[in-house]
């Protein structure tokens, strides 16, 4: 019977199981074999030296953009150490369409430099004309966008030739942290690249341009919209190098502006924000003063006059100084009558007017009689601006019509040029 | 005394001794085989119908896992799963689980409709990998869903912390490291554990991308196309068994489970249960529910033992805090297409 159970045993044993399991030597995977990632900090650039221009720079916050004024500080000190304000227009609130004209047009009257970055209101029409006119005239315009922050820049950027596209840049290889932080090496010689080896951008999109692009993405960055390689371009130039535009907003935010020589392309842009390009339209009228303008009267009878100029520009925020003789080496205004044209013939000649039996403009001839203009008179920089009249009354008119939200801009003809018959 | 004495020499006869022992011999074999050790094999079927692994779906799988590995009946696993993953920790532990089981019998994980993620991570844990050709496999990678603000918040003057990373855990270029970290440990899982199946470079592994069934066998993620009776006949191979029984871990855990619950309740014996519904695994369980309803959730009786724990920490604030404690923000998940 033993026997038997056993035999029995066995059997079963051989015909239930006929193998033996063996575990997989597998290894476990351990901690230490992972890589941890490591950032790269660099020196900040340096700050350049104080110098007064006055002039300033404008960050749009009137079209609800998606910024803080924290993330832009390592540009706004940049901006500042080169002796320019800088200006926040408006309050990042919705504001209606005619609020936000309104803040941008009188905000570009100052501006050597317009800065827009991830606007979530899109820009009408009559302000794209705007922005456009201030770019002819000479003003530059940085636009920023950011594929994480939904924007609607494109609206803007149309207008000079730009466009940003819907993707987003990536690398599963060479990338700084995350597989969206891209490496640029590759750089087209600039002054915006001046200077650079390597950025690092955190979420970049691809920019199509009419201008040439100043970096390139590596050939092994592809685009979330089509997986291929580019070549991509995140930082492109246009309109005659008036226009700059990069895809990526992060990368000036505190501390990835110290890595790599993300702090140097934040120099790099302030430097390009803060170069007095723009030219000046009487209309920006007094934003075109520089330093202390001089007040000069053609005839001590005009003092009053004079009195009543310099308490508007004062209110404009202008200081000037009443003076009895020209200092050509700064900005000017002359107050006088149609007969001491001469003695201003200099500025009025390169502006088209001429008075004579009739005030001769650009818009045609006026009888001189109870006619004022202002002609405004720029060359390397200076600006003077004239103002004639038939009659001391009509000069004091001419003055007043200078005041804050006045209109003396009805009587602007063209850039430099502006008739008020009475 | 007689007739005694004939039948005792009846029985010492060979053909009748033979044929006895013959039968009590075989009694008793079968006898110890099949009551004693080793019995008729088994393989253990645990099904894992849509689950979003989190703390308490992980509490359920594991505990249908553990009963798989312990119970020495069972020579074999066959896991039906369609996960899109779900919590980073809760993921791993089940794949450390799952590696747990394996390395005592063989599992057989036969994928369903989807298995991404982190339930892609619990796969590799197994033996062998059956799926579809139609399932959706792979996303591997890691979602976190706070890398922290870009710049550091502005210290709070009514509350105190020892450190700069007290409150959040560290800036958002250490979020973002630890991001990468996990996502490189995930890689290294899958390729460790793949080893040499693997037909796809590292790169295109972290594209996260989803695969069919059929390409995902092609690059090696996946070993075979397969149903649940393929998956058997391979977990009957890899253990060397033939002739098995099956095992419903689910109906065997849920049992237990309730007769547990009954002795931590005290609840009647007239009292009737619910039936246990396999795979429950949402965990929101209605404030009003019965408490014997409730016991056919794992999770609800979770939380009737520790009810302050994590729903409280969802909706609560501290006392003397005026924050609320964050919940864990690490997924190996498959959100979809519409996140």
């Amino acid at each position: 019977m033993p026997l038997t159970a056993v035999a029995f045993f066995v059997a079963a044993l051989l015909f239930y199981y006929r193998g033996v399991y063996t575990a997989p030597a597998i290894p476990a995977p351990s901690p230490y074999d992972i890589q941890s990632p490591v950032l790269e900090y660099a020196a900040p650039a340096p700050e350049l030296s104080k110098a007064a221009h006055g002039r300033a720079v404008v960050f749009d916050a009137s079209h609800r953009n998606r910024f803080s004024p924290r993330e832009i500080s390592v540009l706004t000190s940049q901006i500042a150490s080169r002796g320019y304000t800088v200006q926040i227009a408006g309050n990042f609130s919705s504001l209606s369409t005619a609020e936000h004209t309104k803040i941008l047009e009188s905000a570009l009257r100052e501006a050597n430099s317009l800065v827009v970055i991830s606007p979530n209101a899109a820009y009408t029409p009559e302000e794209v004309t705007l922005v456009r006119q201030f770019v002819e005239r000479g003003g530059r315009l940085l636009l920023i966008g950011d594929p994480t922050r939904e924007n609607q820049i494109n609206s803007l950027a149309d207008a000079f030739g730009i466009y940003f596209r819907s993707d987003y840049l990536y690398s599963l290889s060479d990338y700084q942290l995350n597989y969206q932080y891209i490496r640029i090496r590759d750089f087209r010689p600039d002054e915006i690249t001046q200077g650079l080896q390597q950025i690092s951008l955190y979420s970049a999109s691809s920019i199509i341009s009419d201008g040439p692009g100043l970096a390139v993405a590596s050939d092994i960055t592809r685009s979330s919209l089509v997986h291929q390689p580019g070549p991509y371009y995140p930082l492109v130039r246009s309109a005659a190098g008036q226009v700059v535009a990069i895809s990526d907003s992060t990368f000036m935010v505190p501390p990835q502006d110290k890595v790599a020589d993300n702090g140097r392309l934040v120099s790099n842009l302030a430097s390009y924000l803060t170069q007095p390009s723009r030219r000046y339209t009487l209309s920006d009228f007094p934003e075109f003063f520089q330093g202390d303008p001089q007040v000069l009267l053609a005839q001590p009878e005009l003092f009053a006059d004079g009195r009543k100029l310099q308490g508007i520009l004062t209110d404009l925020g202008v200081v000037s100084q009443m003076r009895g003789t020209e200092d050509p080496s700064r900005d000017m205004v002359f107050l006088g009558l149609f007969e001491d044209a001469p003695r201003v013939a200099q500025y009025l000649e390169p502006a088209g007017v001429r008075i004579g039996t009739h005030v001769t403009t650009p818009a045609g001839a006026f009888p001189r009689q109870e006619m004022a203009v202002l002609v405004l008179y720029r060359s390397q920089g200076r600006h003077v601006l004239v103002g004639l009249a038939d009659t001391p009354d009509i000069l004091s008119n001419l003055v007043d019509s200078l005041r804050p939200n006045s209109d003396f801009r009805q009587g602007v003809v063209d850039e430099l040029v502006g008739v008020y018959p009475r | 005394m007689g007739k005694l004495a004939e039948l005792g020499r009846q029985v010492t006869r060979w053909y009748i001794a033979l044929p006895v022992s013959v039968a009590a011999g075989i009694a008793l074999g079968a006898f110890v085989f099949f009551k004693i050790y080793p019995g008729q094999p088994q393989i253990g079927i645990i099904d894992i119908p849509y689950t979003v692994i989190n703390d308490d779906s992980a509490y359920t799988i594991g505990a249908y896992l553990d009963y798989a590995r312990d119970n020495d009946q069972i020579k074999a696993v066959v896991i039906r799963l369609n996960s899109p993953g779900g919590g980073a920790a809760a993921s791993e532990k089940l794949y450390l689980q799952t590696r747990s089981v394996r390395e005592k019998k063989p599992v057989v994980i036969v994928m369903t409709d989807i298995v991404a993620s982190g339930g892609y991570m619990m796969s590799m844990g197994a033996s062998y990998t059956y799926a579809k050709g139609s399932s959706l496999v792979g996303s591997v990678g890691v979602i976190l869903s706070y890398p922290g603000p870009l710049l550091p918040d502005a210290p709070l003057e009514d509350v105190l912390v020892t450190g700069p990373s007290k409150l959040t855990g560290g800036s958002r270029q250490d979020w973002t490291v630890l991001l990468e970290e996990l996502k490189q440990g995930f890689a290294q899982i899958v390729l460790t554990e793949r080893g040499s199946k693997l037909q796809m470079a590292p790169e295109e592994l972290m594209q996260a991308r989803l695969y069919s069934g059929i390409e995902a066998v092609k690059l090696g993620m996946v070993d075979s196309i397969g149903d649940d009776a393929a998956g058997r006949a391979k977990a009957a191979s890899l253990a060397g068994i033939s002739s098995y029984g099956e095992v419903d871990v689910n109906i065997e855990v849920a049992r237990i489970f309730v007769q547990k619950s009954r002795r931590v309740f005290a609840l009647n014996d007239q009292e009737e249960l619910p039936a246990f519904s396999s795979g429950s695994t949402n965990g929101q369980i209605p404030a009003e529910t019965p408490l014997v309803s409730s016991l056919s959730d794992p999770a609800s009786l979770r939380r009737l033992l520790l009810k302050d724990g994590r729903k409280g920490a969802e909706s609560q604030s501290l006392p003397g805090l005026p924050l609320n404690a964050g919940l864990p923000n690490v997924y190996y998940l498959y959100v979809g297409p519409a996140q």
